[in-house]
C-alpha cells in the first residue's frame, strides 16, 4: 500500500488557469521524473486507475511521477471549451516547469496514454530542462478515424445502456461525446493527427505500446519511418481498456510492470 | 466565483477530496458528493466536478471525495465512518451546519446509510440506488417487452436471467452492500431521518425499467407507510444510469440544487411568513439583525455580556477590558472584528443581495409582461416570438450592470498560499484570521525570535503547531546581508543576554566604521556632521528619543515602529531607558540592527 505522504495531490499554475496534479515521491531525490499524460473524456475516466498504479510503481522504482489533468479535464479548472491541443501541450509543459521549480527535477520522461501519447510526443521541454524517454501507449495514428470513433462514442454508449438508438440532435459546431463536448477547434486538431505527427521523435528514446490494430498501421508505414524503429513493449491481449468501469476494475499488471521497467531503467 | 482546494481527511488523512467554496461569501450549507460505484471523484462525464462548482456558485460548499480504495484514496472497505469524516472536515473548514449527501448508484447507498447514523446530514439525494418495483412496474415492463419483441424474446430473457445469475459483475454492489433494505425497514429508516427535518430523495433514470418505469412508482410503493412530504422520487426516463448526456447532467444538477434550496432556506415558507407583518416584527424583536462591529463593541461596554461570552475571565479582568469609547479600536481588536464578521456576516452585503434579488425580479416581471404582449400580438406561424419565454433567452437578458453591487473584500480569501512576515509578533487570534483565509494551510512564514518584543521562548515548531499549522519545514537564515559585522559584534551579546539560543545570523560584510559611543548631548552635532558628509543621499534615524523632531532625511522612531526598516545611520539614544527583560533587550537589538552602515549609541 502507498503511504499517504508519498502521494501529494495539489493545484499548480497552468496556462491561464489552475491545474490539478498528483505527485508521487520516490524514496530518494533524483534529477529525473516521470510526467504522466492521460487521455481525455471517457478514456480519461477509465484510465485514472491504471495510470495511478503506473505512477505509484514508477515512484517505487525510484522515479518520481507526476499525473496531471489538462484544462477542462478531471479536477483542473475550465470546461469543455478549454480542451484544446495547444492547452493540453501547454499544461504538460507547465507541469514540467513545476517539476523543475518546485521539485528540482530537470530530466523528465513522459508516458502518455491514447491522446496523452500524442500530447507527450508534442511537448517541448522548457528552458534548462531535457526530455528523457517517451512512452507512447496506444497513440492515435489516424486522426480521421479518431474523430469518427469519438463521434460514434455517445450513440453507442447510450444504445448499450438504454437498449435503443438515441436521437441526438446536432447543435452548433463540434459534437457531444460521452461526458464532454468536443469543440470545433479540438475536432479539427484531432483530425490532423497522422503517423508523421510522431516523426520528429528520436526512436532510441521512444517506446510504443499498442494493439494489433496499431501493429497493422505500423506495418503499412515505410520501413525507415521513425515509428517502426521504436521499441515495442506491448503485451498481446493485455489491453488497458476497462469495461463497466463503475462496477469493476482490472489492471493489466504485466503491461504496467513492463512500462515502468522500461521508463525507469537508469532512473537513479 | 468559486475557489477549489485539495483536502485530505479521515484516518491517517487518507481520503482525498476537492473542496469547492464560494469566493464572495461564507458557505450557507455543505454538500458531500460520493463516488458513483468505483468511478473516481470527478464522477461520470465529470458530473461531480460540474455539480460541485455549480453548488459553490450558488453559495454552498461542495466536497467531492474518493472513498478508501477508490480513485486516489488508498485503503479498502469504505464505510459510513469515512463519509462522516468528510462531513467533519467540511464543517471544520467552512463552518456550515447543514450537510447534504449526493451519490449515484453505490454512492447513493453510502449516502443513505450515513444519513441514518449521522444526525448532521440534512438531506440525502440518491440516483438509481434502491429499486422497489410494484405490481404495475412488472406489468409495464413485461408488457413493453412483449409489444417490442414478441413472446419469443420473453422466453429467451427469462432463460438469460437463469443463466446469468445476478452474482456476476456486481463487485461494486457487493462492496457497498447495495441490496435495498426490506420495505418495512426502509420505511422505518426514512421516518427516522425525516423526523429530524432531513429529506430522503431519489432520482430514477430510465436505464433499469425492470426496477423503475413510471412516475409515481415510489409514492405508490410506500403510500401505505405514510412517509410524509420529506421523501420523494423523481423519474427521469430519458436519462441513463450515469446521466451521460450533458443536457441530462444539467437537469440533474438543477434538481439537486433546487432541492437544496427548498430544504435549506425553505424559501417558499419564508415568503409566506414574511407577508405577516406582526409576525415579522415579533421576529425582529426576538432576533435583531446583528452587526459584527456592534457585537465586538458590546464586549467592551457591557460587562455582563463580556462575562457571558468569556466566563473564564475574572471580575478584575472584565473591569479592565471595559472602556469609555468601545469603538476606539486598536490592532488587538482586529481579529475579534474579523471573527465576528465571519460568524455574523456582513449585514450590508445581505441588504444589497436582497435589493439585487428584488430589482432582478422586478426587471424579469416587466420583461415577461412585454414578452406576453409580443407573443399575443405576433401573427407568425413559426412561433418564433415564443422563444422570448425560453430560459436561455430570459437568462441572457439579465443585465448584471444595472443591479446593486456587493463590494468584494480582496483580503477575505480564500487564498491557496499565504506569506507571513514578522511572524514572531502574531498572536493566536491573528493566526486564526490567517488560517480562516487559507483552507489548504499552505504558508511561507518568515520570522525572527530575536525580534519578538513580548518574548518567544519556544521553538518555531512548537509555536506554529500551536497556531494550527501542520507539516512544518524549518530553514534558518545564517547570513546577514544588512548589518555590518562591526555592529553585529555589539548587537549579538545584547540579544544573547536575554535569549541565549536566539538565531543571530553572521554578517557577510564590513563597513570599516566602528560603533560610536558618545554622550546624549552630542546627538545634534553628530547628526549635523553626518548630514554634511552625506549631502546627496542616505537616510538616518534617531531611535528612542521622542524629543528629536524628524526632518526630511532623519526620522525619529520608537524601536517598535523602526522594526522592518533600515537606515544608513542609526542613532540609538539611551538604550538603558528601553527597559529590562526580554522586551528591553529585543528593542535594543532591533534598534541597533536597523543600520546598514553606521551606528551611534548615546548614553
Amino acid at each position: 500500500m502507498t503511504a499517504v505522504s508519498d502521494t501529494e495531490p495539489m493545484f499548480f499554475d497552468g496556462p491561464g488557469c489552475r491545474l490539478f496534479g498528483t505527485y508521487h515521491a520516490a524514496a530518494a531525490h533524483t534529477d529525473k521524473a516521470l510526467l504522466v499524460c492521460p487521455p481525455i473524456g471517457l478514456e480519461g475516466l477509465w484510465a485514472h486507475r491504471v495510470l495511478r498504479v503506473l505512477a505509484i510503481q514508477a515512484a517505487r522504482a525510484g522515479m518520481p511521477a507526476f499525473r496531471i489533468d489538462y484544462p477542462g479535464c478531471g479536477d483542473s479548472a475550465g470546461d469543455d471549451d478549454d480542451i484544446t491541443i495547444p492547452n493540453c501541450i501547454a499544461a504538460a509543459e507547465a507541469a514540467m516547469q513545476y517539476l523543475r521549480d518546485a521539485r528540482g527535477h530537470r530530466n523528465i520522461s513522459i508516458v502518455g496514454l491514447r491522446l496523452g501519447a500524442y500530447i507527450a510526443a508534442q511537448v517541448t521541454p522548457p528552458h534548462g530542462m531535457s526530455t528523457g524517454k517517451r512512452l507512447l501507449w496506444e497513440p492515435p495514428l489516424d486522426g480521421q478515424a479518431l474523430v469518427r470513433s469519438l463521434r460514434g462514442q455517445l450513440p453507442s454508449f447510450l444504445a448499450k445502456a438504454m437498449g435503443t438508438e438515441p436521437v441526438l440532435e446536432d447543435s452548433g459546431p463540434g459534437f457531444e461525446a460521452v461526458g464532454m463536448r468536443v469543440n470545433a477547434e479540438l475536432e479539427e486538431a484531432l483530425s490532423r493527427i497522422s503517423p508523421d505527427s510522431y516523426a520528429h521523435l528520436a526512436p532510441a528514446q521512444t517506446a510504443l505500446i499498442g494493439t494489433e490494430e496499431l501493429a497493422g498501421v505500423l506495418a503499412g508505414l515505410a520501413a525507415d519511418h521513425p515509428l517502426r524503429k521504436m521499441a515495442d513493449i506491448s503485451h498481446p491481449g493485455s489491453a488497458w481498456r476497462l469495461e463497466a468501469m463503475h462496477v469493476r476494475i482490472s489492471i493489466p499488471s504485466a503491461l504496467v510492470s513492463s512500462a515502468v521497467s522500461w521508463v525507469s531503467r537508469d532512473a537513479q | 466565483m468559486h475557489s477549489e482546494s485539495v483536502l485530505r481527511m479521515g484516518p491517517g488523512a487518507g481520503i482525498v477530496g476537492i473542496l469547492s467554496t464560494p469566493l464572495d461569501r461564507p458557505a450557507e450549507a455543505g454538500l458531500v458528493i460520493l463516488n458513483a460505484g468505483l468511478l473516481y471523484r470527478v464522477g461520470p462525464g465529470r458530473l461531480h466536478v460540474r455539480l460541485g462548482r455549480a453548488a459553490a456558485m450558488r453559495g454552498y460548499a461542495a466536497l467531492r471525495i474518493d472513498l478508501p480504495g477508490i480513485g486516489d484514496s488508498p485503503g479498502r472497505n469504505p464505510g459510513t465512518r469515512d463519509v462522516s469524516a468528510a462531513i467533519d472536515e467540511l464543517i471544520l473548514r467552512t463552518g456550515v451546519r447543514k450537510v447534504m449527501l449526493f451519490g449515484i448508484c453505490a454512492g447513493g447507498a453510502a449516502a443513505y446509510k450515513t444519513a441514518i447514523e449521522d444526525e448532521r446530514v440534512g438531506g440525502v439525494l440518491m440516483v438509481d440506488t434502491y429499486y422497489y418495483p410494484t405490481f404495475t412496474t412488472k406489468v409495464r415492463y413485461w408488457g413493453h417487452r412483449l409489444r417490442k419483441s414478441g413472446p419469443g424474446s420473453l422466453i429467451r430473457a427469462a432463460l438469460a436471467r437463469v443463466r446469468h445469475s445476478p452474482d456476476q459483475s456486481i463487485e461494486a454492489a457487493d462492496a457497498f452492500d447495495m441490496a435495498p433494505p426490506p420495505p418495512d425497514v426502509y420505511a422505518d429508516q426514512v421516518r427516522q431521518i425525516t423526523a429530524r427535518g432531513a429529506f430522503v430523495d431519489h432520482v430514477m433514470s430510465g436505464e433499469e425499467p425492470r426496477g423503475y418505469n413510471y412516475a409515481g412508482q415510489y409514492a405508490n410503493r410506500f403510500r401505505k407507510y405514510r412517509l410524509g412530504p420529506l421523501t420523494s422520487a423523481e423519474y427521469y426516463p430519458e436519462a441513463d444510469h450515469l446521466f451521460t448526456r450533458l443536457q441530462h447532467q444539467k437537469r440533474l444538477i438543477g434538481i439537486v440544487l433546487d432541492r437544496f434550496e427548498e430544504q435549506i432556506p425553505r424559501a417558499q415558507l419564508r415568503r409566506v411568513l414574511a407577508r405577516d407583518e406582526a409576525l415579522t416584527q415579533s421576529f425582529h424583536r426576538a432576533w435583531p439583525v446583528l452587526d459584527p462591529v456592534g457585537l465586538v463593541a458590546a464586549l467592551w461596554s457591557n460587562p455582563g455580556f463580556l462575562r457571558r461570552c468569556a466566563p473564564w475571565l475574572s471580575d478584575d479582568e472584565v473591569r479592565m477590558l471595559q472602556r469609555a469609547d468601545p469603538s476606539a479600536w486598536t490592532a488587538s481588536d482586529l481579529p475579534l472584528l474579523d471573527a465576528a464578521r465571519l460568524a455574523v456576516g456582513d449585514p450590508s452585503a445581505r441588504q444589497i443581495r436582497r435589493e439585487r434579488e428584488r430589482a432582478s425580479a422586478a426587471e424579469r416581471e416587466y420583461r415577461e409582461s412585454v414578452a406576453d404582449y409580443l407573443v399575443e400580438a405576433s401573427d407568425d406561424d413559426l412561433g418564433l416570438m415564443s422563444m422570448l419565454r425560453g430560459d436561455d433567452l430570459v437568462n441572457s437578458l439579465d443585465d448584471d450592470d444595472v443591479l446593486p453591487r456587493i463590494g468584494h473584500d480582496v483580503l477575505a480569501g480564500p487564498f491557496s498560499h499565504i506569506i507571513v512576515d514578522e511572524a514572531q509578533e502574531l498572536t493566536d487570534a491573528e493566526w486564526r484570521m490567517l488560517l480562516a483565509r487559507c483552507p489548504s494551510r499552505s504558508f511561507t512564514v518568515v520570522g525572527d525570535r530575536a525580534q519578538a518584543r513580548h518574548g518567544f521562548t519556544r521553538t518555531w515548531q512548537e509555536r506554529l503547531a500551536d497556531a494550527g499549522l501542520r507539516d512544518i519545514r524549518l530553514a534558518s537564515l545564517t547570513v546577514n546581508y544588512r548589518t555590518p559585522e562591526e555592529i553585529m559584534r555589539e548587537a549579538e551579546p545584547v540579544i544573547r543576554a536575554a535569549l541565549p539560543d536566539a538565531n543571530v545570523p553572521t554578517s557577510v560584510r564590513s563597513s570599516g566604521i566602528p560603533v560610536r559611543h558618545a554622550p546624549i548631548a552630542e546627538r545634534d552635532g553628530l547628526i549635523g556632521a553626518w548630514l554634511s558628509l552625506n549631502e546627496e543621499e542616505g537616510t538616518a534615524c534617531v531611535i528612542g528619543d521622542p524629543s528629536f523632531e524628524a526632518t526630511e532625511r532623519v526620522r525619529s522612531l520608537s524601536p517598535e515602529l523602526a522594526k522592518g526598516l533600515e537606515f544608513d545611520l542609526v542613532v540609538l539614544v539611551g538604550p538603558d531607558r528601553l527597559g529590562d527583560g526580554i522586551e528591553g533587550a529585543v528593542d535594543r537589538y532591533v534598534a541597533m540592527t536597523r543600520s546598514t552602515r553606521e551606528l551611534a549609541v548615546l548614553t
